[in-house]
């Protein structure tokens, strides 16, 4: 304990903390800044996104009538009826978004949508898939039933959807990289200023001191996450108004099924913690292995995104590490991986942090 | 036994840095490891305390292997200033080795004290002078009161006052019982402490007591050299000309001789300082010092 704080302190002298925590602020900072200014571009895309759906039916529909004045058809007339019903439907969500008449524009997405069905089964042209219109409605049906507007996933201010923006933006392979970079270099940088020579010749064992190490990483991280998440949650909690039931906001999964916000978060963490866990293992490990910064470094950052890689092209099995690494992905293609992908994660940090603890026992300090 | 040393080695791929060397120490004392820059002083302690493991052989420091991490209960080992963390202070330091050995917080202050650290205990060491880091480190040394320290270079970079300090720190802990091994390469600093004298040489240990090989000098700084050098040839004595005045080599029953003589002389001493040499000729013969 008294080693774990001792390690603690220097932590703190480091001044590495300070950083950590004010350059998360200012990217949570910024981030918020930057959704609450571009709030009136999410109606104006939306206006432009449904006036380009608009304009290419409008002109579908012109030359399907001119078509039928030349030569009429069943299937023309089918599809020039499901057209004009189409266009009628986008005419009047535009106007809903336009007015802000939130419950309308769901209601008015959703009978686009089965519009557009109806119009791709009669062999029209329309930019988004048959998965991709049920699933708006399939969410929108959702969202009216528990009376909340629909959110820009990417740029939204509402707390639980601000902090999944923030997480898919950091909590990934390259957030866990820079961080554990960082945090390594307590490690590594003790073995090249020589100072591990000092705590070695105390009468401690050699597998505590790597115990402690590992520790004193995995509490800063843990503190860093906190810290993050409560950032993520209070800024706009306390700055904007929270709508209410907003944590049962839907999310799509990639199978189609929908998902809670609120559940999402709580996987996210869970996950975060576990990868935390996890990659402050391995950062022990390489850091007493090769105890150089730039040589640890370079490893880390190779296994990360590695890894991370490979998960991505087909090795997300359940007992590789790396599938956890992005845990946005995870959650949304992966959902029965939970909560197994976390007892994953702490078996496989068990054996590093023993590997490590082995490795360093018998080995010397000095050259 | 302090010190029991079989049959060590060390061997990097083609180098031998220790031979077979073996070692017994039984008493309190200071021992000074001796050998030019470069020899493997530092490597040789660094190999009994265990930061380097041995090639083979067998250490045993208080009557416990030196695999064993309780040996440091006490054992000692002050290593040179860089093992210290600039961004701490002299006190998170000597808290952290006081924790270490489960000591009471107040002897941080009584150690301080000791070695006269008390003025800078809070800064942080970055900001301390090359004196003051060997008093840091020193302190951390000497907190938990070891039966046996091992100390790497402790008078390198001092100024006269630390110097004369640590040489008497030094002196006191070996009186009380503890059992120090230092490594220097100033023979003047090491004649001053020990008689007791390990040379280093080719992998290799060579254990011997200065006695024999003990010189007085004395340096006599005069206004003017004239008539004493004359007498001084005189009267035979074995000096060499200095900047402001001599050297003169004594044997103890000559040291009347020499002050008759100044007296005789009638010179204006202006200063006369005592130095004792022994482990400087067997230096030489020792590692085979050629003359320019």
């Amino acid at each position: 304990m008294r080693l774990l704080l001792f390690e603690m302190k220097k932590m703190t002298r480091t001044r590495l903390l300070f950083f950590l925590a004010a350059g998360t602020l200012l990217l949570i900072g910024a981030i918020f800044i930057r959704n609450v200014l571009q709030q009136d571009m999410v109606t104006a895309e939306k206006v432009e996104s449904f006036s380009n759906h608009l304009q290419d039916v409008s002109s579908q529909n012109r030359t399907d009538l001119m078509m039928m004045e030349d030569e009429p058809s069943d299937e023309l007339e089918l599809r020039l009826n499901k057209g004009l019903d189409l266009q009628d439907k986008l005419n009047e969500l535009i106007d809903s978004i336009s007015k802000g008449l939130r419950e309308d524009e769901l209601q008015g997405e959703i009978e686009v949508s089965r519009s557009a069905i109806a119009y791709k089964d009669a062999r029209g042209r329309y930019t988004m898939s048959h998965a991709d219109l049920e699933d708006t409605i399939r969410l929108n049906e959702q969202l009216l039933a528990l009376g909340l507007p629909k959110e820009d996933p990417d740029r939204s201010n509402q707390p639980p959807l601000f902090m999944k923006q923030m997480m898919v933006l950091v909590l990934n392979p390259v957030g866990y990289t820079v961080l554990f970079l960082l945090l390594g270099i307590s490690i590594t940088r003790e073995f090249e200023d020589r100072n591990m020579r000092m705590v070695y010749a105390f009468p401690v064992p050699r597998w505590r001191v790597v115990l402690v190490k590992f520790t004193s990483l995995l509490l800063v991280a843990m503190a860093w996450l906190v810290y993050f998440l409560l950032l993520s949650y209070l800024l706009p909690t306390l700055v904007m108004e929270t709508r209410e039931q907003i944590f049962d906001y839907p999310l799509l999964l990639t199978s189609g099924e929908l998902m809670r916000v609120g559940s999402y978060i709580n996987e996210a963490v869970l996950y975060s913690a576990g990868t935390l866990f996890f990659a402050a293992a391995m950062v022990t490990l390489i850091g007493f292995g090769f105890r150089q910064t730039i040589v640890s470094s370079v490893i880390i950052t190779a296994l990360f995104t590695g890894g991370w890689m490979l998960a991505r092209n087909g090795m997300d099995v359940f007992l590789n590490p790396f599938t956890y690494v992005s845990g946005n992905q995870v959650i949304l293609s992966q959902p029965a991986f939970y909560p197994g992908g976390i007892l994953v994660l702490l078996i496989v940090s068990i054996v590093l942090l023993f590997a490590a603890m082995w490795s360093n026992q018998r080995r010397g300090v000095a050259k | 036994m302090i010190v029991a040393i079989k049959n060590l080695s060390k061997q990097y791929k083609k180098q031998q840095v220790l031979r077979d060397i073996s070692l017994s120490i039984d008493s309190p004392g200071i021992w000074a490891l001796v050998g030019p820059n470069g020899v493997g002083k530092t490597t040789f302690l660094n190999i009994v305390t265990n930061l380097i493991p041995a090639t083979s052989g067998s250490v045993e420091l208080v009557g416990k292997s030196n695999k064993n991490y309780k040996v440091f209960k006490e054992v000692s080992y002050l290593q040179d200033n860089t093992v210290l963390f600039d961004y701490l202070t002299g006190y998170d330091h000597l808290k952290y080795v006081c924790d270490m050995h489960r000591l009471p917080a107040k002897r941080i202050r009584e150690v301080a004290s000791y070695v006269g650290m008390e003025n800078y205990l809070r800064k942080t060491v970055g900001n301390y002078s090359l004196g003051m880091k060997q008093h840091l480190l020193l302190a951390m040394a000497i907190i938990n009161e070891p039966k046996l320290l091992l100390l790497d270079e402790p008078l390198n970079g001092l100024d006269p006052t630390s110097a004369i300090m640590m040489r008497r720190i030094l002196l006191e802990l070996a009186d009380k019982g503890t059992t120090i091994i230092l490594s220097s390469h100033n023979l003047s600093e090491v004649d001053r402490v020990t008689k007791q004298i390990i040379f280093l040489k080719d992998g290799k240990l060579i254990e011997e007591n200065m006695d024999q090989y003990e010189q007085v000098y004395y340096q006599v700084t005069v206004k003017k050299k004239s008539p004493l050098k004359e007498l001084l040839t005189e009267k035979a004595f074995v000096f060499d000309e200095t900047g402001s005045g001599f050297r003169i080599l004594l044997g103890s029953h000559e040291f009347q001789s020499l002050l008759d003589l100044l007296q005789q002389s009638d010179v204006d001493v202006l200063d006369m300082q005592k130095e004792i040499t022994g482990s400087e000729k067997r230096y030489e013969e020792v590692f085979e010092v050629g003359s320019l």
